[in-house]
């Protein structure tokens, strides 16, 4: 087999150029942390790991909705203990005002302090964040409660029955607060209506009426302790959903970084081959040129 | 006596005629082309009474060590290989023009877009929010824009590429037509030019790597080229071959002179043809298909809906525009982001029902049979699958192409050290020569002196 010069260096000049585009790749395996950064270097790679980054994403916004619908759950929760706390209040008095021993001036101070505490309410339940009042369901733009236009028990209701809801997980919705509209709805009939009909019967010093609202008191506290106790549900769903994505995104992440990021002792090893067989060519190729008839000559 | 003389000047002549094409193989051992020369020598002889008498020696030919078969192989390997590396760099361009590294590529703007939309239907009254989600939809129309830009340049950078290929095809043909003149001539004076075979040898290889052709040579030695199956050089003609190019419908034809249409497969020209007929419009039609569904599936849902200031439906997307070049938010609401559909019941400025619908259509495989995030994927991953693809074919073609150079090369390659031996070979067949020149000198001198 004839050898020439020509083959000898053309040889040289392949094994130079694989070694060298090689060594690049490595190199810039190494430098970047990611083995697959185009297309090209591993299409289906690439494929699946984008399609995961956008199921992170999908789920980093569940998460961000979460913390949103959180934040306004908790001031809505908040609303209604503080509600609550009012009702009892509201049951002190009665209770008090109830009993025979009180006289007609201490009813009507009493009356005074429900009205009070019906104004506090109301503006407890007015309740906004940012632009948007917690209680007024959907229709969130306008007050639920307006004690200025006349309706039930004296306090208009804007609020509709749907209520604002977030959007979780696919196909999942949770309610972020409950409407004004089911709040006042208990089986005693409407909350603003009982407390009115509480504050008429102090003025009218009516014991009578007053020990028949007693029983009335207590199922609206328990409706509004059923409703804020839902509301306490969601709210550690939303919670616990929320921790359920941090699981699954360090399992995600990590399969994303199996995918495209480089495996460092992988690399470093082949590094130190591909320096090998890069030095050995050099040095094999450039002793093979010396060899020249010329010299003799 | 006088044929002393004889034996040791044909002795001369030919050791000198063998330096100089060993020479001539030294000087030319990295010309691209150039085939290694040999003289072929042969006794001369003569009969005599009662004998034959060896009268020196003659030069019978100059031969040149080529295998032709040989040519022709990898001059089809290398048509091939043209094709396959003028691919891959125009898929190379289209990859860096769809995907990147950084992030922020056709299939996250999308996703963003879609996160937006969630986030509104939490909060559908934040303005902030609002205003986010128009510049992650501009952001999108621009980015889909962008794409469709860059496709278009490259298909009329693919199309100028083919115009420059066929002009270099054309310069060829003409320098390969000169030379079947030449080597004609030299042939049918019984002297073949090897220069001139060697340039063909040259050229030839230069034009495999643009287009796709057939060889064979005539009787006189003229070398025919059919390019699919149609004549474009004759021995004593070259034919002229002129791009008709249809942008609009994207057809590039390839017209004779002669008004002979002829199909390009192969060689760089091939793969222009091929990239700028068949691979970059489908590439543009899978990118127009992506804006189209946007527009339809965006419209149908929020042309439902209400935004914060007034009971008007409308469409998120200007439906006049469903190319990915044009593609555009409709201007009221881009205008005004009150105007963002979120609610399906007029007035209630706190439902995010369509807000929650549009951000559910990201599960939903609105686009052949795919989503549209998997879909855009699988869109910015097609060049770069196929460069990948492209890669591997080129690595397998380069180690067919270099054994076959090896091959080629045993044969008509120089090898320097043989060269120097040889030369000095015919130094010392020079000298011998001259050796026996002056012994034959001395006899006559010798012969001359008796009769003084």
């Amino acid at each position: 087999m004839r050898i020439t010069q020509k083959v000898l260096f053309g040889n040289f000049m392949r094994d130079i150029n694989k070694n060298r585009s090689e060594l690049a790749r490595t190199q810039s395996d190494l430098s970047s942390g990611k083995s697959v950064r185009v297309p090209s270097q591993d299409p289906t790679s690439f494929q699946r790991s984008r399609i995961i980054e956008e199921n992170i994403r999908k789920e980093e916004q569940y998460q961000s909705n979460i913390s949103g619908g959180l934040r306004q759950s908790r001031l809505a929760q908040e609303a209604l203990d503080e509600t609550i706390d009012r009702l009892i209040d509201v049951k002190r008095i009665l209770t008090q005002g109830a009993t025979g021993s009180s006289g007609e001036s201490v009813r009507t101070n009493m009356a005074e302090e429900i009205s009070g505490i019906r104004d506090s309410m109301v503006f407890t339940l007015n309740q906004s964040y940012g632009d948007r009042f917690l209680f007024s369901g959907t229709n969130s733009s306008v007050k639920p409660l307006d004690p200025d236009t006349p309706g039930a028990g004296g306090v208009a209701d804007n609020s509709n029955t749907t209520a604002p809801t977030v959007s979780v997980a696919d196909g999942v919705k949770l309610e972020m607060s409950v409407t004004a509209s089911e709040l006042r709805d208990t089986e005693a009939g409407d909350l603003f209506e009982v407390l009115s009909s509480i504050e008429q019967a102090l003025r009218d010093d009516d014991g009578e009426a007053l020990n028949g609202l007693l029983d009335g008191i207590d199922s609206t506290i328990n409706h509004v302790t059923t409703v804020a106790s839902r509301l306490g549900n969601n709210i550690n769903r939303m919670e616990f959903i929320f921790e359920q994505y941090e699981t699954t995104k360090i399992a995600q992440r990590s399969d994303v970084s199996g995918l495209v990021d480089t495996d460092y002792a992988q690399s470093f090893s082949e590094l130190q081959r591909i320096q090998v067989a890069f030095e050995s060519a050099m040095a094999v190729h450039s002793t093979m040129f010396k060899n020249s008839l010329l010299d003799y000559l | 006596m006088r044929t002393l003389i004889e034996i040791s000047k044909s002795g001369l002549r030919s050791a000198e005629r063998s330096l100089a094409v060993t020479s001539n193989n030294v000087i030319n051992a990295d010309t691209p082309g150039y085939t290694r020369q040999r003289v072929d020598k042969s006794p001369i002889g003569m009969q005599k009474t009662g004998f034959h008498a060896g009268l020196g020696v003659n030069i019978t030919s100059i031969t040149r060590m080529r295998n032709q078969m040989n040519d022709v192989v990898i001059n089809e390997k290398r048509q091939d290989m043209g094709f396959l590396k003028e691919k891959a760099k125009i898929f190379d361009q289209l990859e860096a023009s769809m995907a990147s590294d950084s992030g922020g590529d056709l299939d996250m703007r999308i996703g963003r877009l879609f996160d937006s939309f969630s986030e509104l239907s939490t909060d559908p009254q934040d303005k902030t929010v609002r205003n986010t989600l128009m510049t992650e939809a501009e952001q999108l129309t621009s980015k889909l824009a962008d794409i469709s830009r860059n496709i278009d340049r490259t298909s009329d950078l693919v199309k100028d590429s083919a115009g420059s290929t066929i002009g270099n095809i054309n310069q060829i043909l003409n320098d390969l037509n000169s030379l079947n003149k030449a080597i004609t001539q030299a042939q049918s004076a019984g002297k073949p030019d090897h220069a001139s075979m060697d340039i063909q040898v040259k050229k030839l290889e230069e034009l495999s790597g643009l287009v796709d052709f057939e060889s064979q040579v005539t009787d006189k030695g003229a070398l025919q080229l059919r390019v699919g199956g149609v004549l474009v050089l004759d021995e004593n003609k070259a034919s002229t071959i002129k791009g008709e190019i249809d942008d609009v419908n994207k057809q590039f034809g390839l017209r004779l002179d002669s008004g002979k249409m002829i199909n390009s497969a192969g060689g760089k020209l091939g793969a222009e043809i091929e990239m700028y007929e068949n691979e970059i419009p489908k590439m543009k039609d899978r990118l127009n298909s992506i804006a189209s569904t946007l527009v339809n599936e965006f419209n149908a849902i929020h042309s439902q809906g209400f935004g914060l200031e007034d009971d008007t439906s409308r469409n998120f997307f200007n439906p006049e525009f469903t190319d990915a070049s044009n593609i555009r938010v409709d201007e009221t609401v881009r205008t005004n982001v009150d105007h963002i559909a979120t609610s399906d019941v007029a007035g209630e400025a706190g439902n995010g029902e369509i807000a929650s619908r549009i951000a559910d259509m990201r599960n939903e495989q609105v686009i052949g049979g795919r989503k549209l995030v998997d879909f855009s994927v699988d869109l910015i991953s097609t060049p770069g699958r196929n460069l990948s693809e492209i890669r591997s074919n080129i690595e397998v073609r380069d180690s067919e192409i270099a054994m076959l150079e090896a091959q080629q090369e045993q044969e008509a390659g120089v090898n320097v050290d043989e060269e120097l031996s040889l030369m000095i070979q015919y130094q010392n067949a020079y000298q011998g020569a001259a050796r026996v020149m002056s012994a034959a000198q001395q006899m006559y001198d010798t012969l001359l002196s008796i009769a003084r």
